[in-house]
């Protein structure tokens, strides 16, 4: 019975002990609690606006991106001006496309003035053959009639000259129109295949600034894209910053569970002080209002109704 | 334009910074009241006060003796009230209501959820 009693004495001292320790326990973390958080809750928020500072700042500049204005201080509209460029070059090409073109219709005109040109040295020929041969004849004549054919002489003279002259004059026009006979063809042949050319390149040319505003509006499409992602987990960790700033507050459920165990020790203490029928005095339970009520409930956390 | 006004009443300084930081991000201009006694001043010192969002255990005076107190005195009968606690009990909820309360709502809470009943408040008693 004696051994009995010592143990209960026993437990009683420990209940006190325990006690004591949850009190301890309690009353530094109540002295702790608000402090840290409102700490913890500082530096959240810190870190929230240093977030939203730079989600800012790289939504000013992915803007001024999709609006195609100049990305920073020395930023130019590279993508714009490439375009703008090209497109001064295809103009230039299809105006010069058209000269080549006024150009061949030029030259098929001076190969049909050339073949005209031709028959002109021909009919010329013929004419020079002709005086030729009537310059013959007078020669002819002059030696018949002797010494009565000063004036035949004279005029045989003269006509032998002309023709002289006009076969002169035809062999140069022959061989002028021979050569633009045969270099007009090599002319617009060359001019053809410069008009190929270059309406080929200017088509590579649309071609490629056409794929340049394709993948320019696709460029613009991903940075909205990337704007509006951001912004959604912005708000997100906005959300979840200001969840986690109200779970930080309740670290405290830990010492309302606290308090509970002070309850039940205190109540341990004055049954087990009873049941050794000795006079105890314990220390009454704390009653401590830490961040809301000792009915709280986790469960209804966040739980809104309209009255 | 000038903001909508919204007093947060409560003795604790981080509720009152999560839930300022709440509203101020959806564009409220929020005051500040450390308990009952404190927010029932706050109410007739700052003008076109739209909503308050109250905690109800508080020193001095408590949240629901802070509604009893402005609606008594007549001046703000559409101010509408939101209770922002930990406490579930119903006894204080139907108290809450009968002294003019128009929400309830259980910490920790919900920013967006916090913020859409403000919202809906103001705009039902406008």
């Amino acid at each position: 019975m004696q051994m009995q009693t010592a143990d209960q004495h026993k437990i009683l001292s420990e209940v006190s002990s325990m006690r004591a320790m949850v009190r301890e326990r309690l009353l530094g973390m109540t002295g702790m609690t608000e402090r840290e958080v409102l700490a913890a809750g500082q530096g959240l928020n810190d870190v929230v606006e240093r977030a939203r500072e730079h989600v800012n700042l790289t939504r000013g500049v992915l803007e001024a991106a999709a609006a195609g204005g100049p990305i920073g201080q020395d930023g130019a509209r590279s993508g714009e001006t490439a375009a703008e460029q090209s497109q001064a070059m295809t103009d230039f090409l299809s105006e010069m496309s058209g000269h080549l073109a006024a150009q061949l219709e030029h030259a098929a005109t001076a190969h049909s003035n050339s073949t005209e040109i031709r028959s002109a040295a021909k009919s010329i020929a013929a004419l020079s053959q002709a005086a030729h041969f009537l310059a013959l004849n007078a020669k002819i004549e002059t030696a018949k009639i002797a010494r009565g054919g000063g004036v035949f002489s004279a005029i045989s003279t003269e006509m032998q000259a002309l023709s002289t002259e006009v076969q002169r004059a035809n062999a140069q026009i022959a061989e002028l129109g021979a050569n633009l006979v045969d270099a007009i063809p090599r002319v617009s042949a060359l001019a053809f295949r410069m008009e190929a050319l270059t309406e080929e390149f200017s088509n590579r040319l649309s071609d490629s600034i056409r794929q340049v505003r394709e993948e320019e509006q696709q460029m613009r499409e991903n940075i909205m894209h990337v704007m509006q992602t951001g912004d959604r987990i912005l708000a997100e960790v906005l959300a979840r910053a200001g969840e986690s700033l109200s779970h930080l507050q309740f670290q405290d459920s830990t010492a309302q569970g606290l308090l509970e165990i002070d309850r039940w020790l205190h109540d341990l203490e004055v049954r087990v002080a009873a049941c050794l029928e000795v006079e105890v005095s314990p220390i009454p339970p704390l009653h401590m209002t830490i961040g809301g009520s000792s009915d709280y409930d986790p469960a209804n956390a966040g739980e809104l109704t309209l009255l | 334009m000038a903001k909508t006004r919204v007093l947060v009443v409560d003795d604790s300084a981080t509720v009152r910074q999560q839930v300022g930081s709440a509203l101020s991000q959806a564009g409220f201009e929020v005051h500040e009241a450390v308990d009952g006694a404190d927010g029932a001043r706050k109410i007739e010192a700052v003008s076109g006060i739209a909503a308050v969002v109250c905690d109800v255990n508080m020193p001095n005076m408590n949240g629901i003796e802070m509604i009893e107190s402005v609606k008594a005195a007549g001046k703000h009968p559409r101010l509408p009230f939101l209770m922002l606690t930990t406490e579930g009990v119903a006894e204080l909820k139907q108290r809450a209501k009968q002294a003019g309360a128009k929400a309830w709502m259980v910490k920790p809470f919900k920013a967006e959820v916090l913020v859409s009943a403000v919202q809906a408040l103001i705009k039902t008693a406008g």
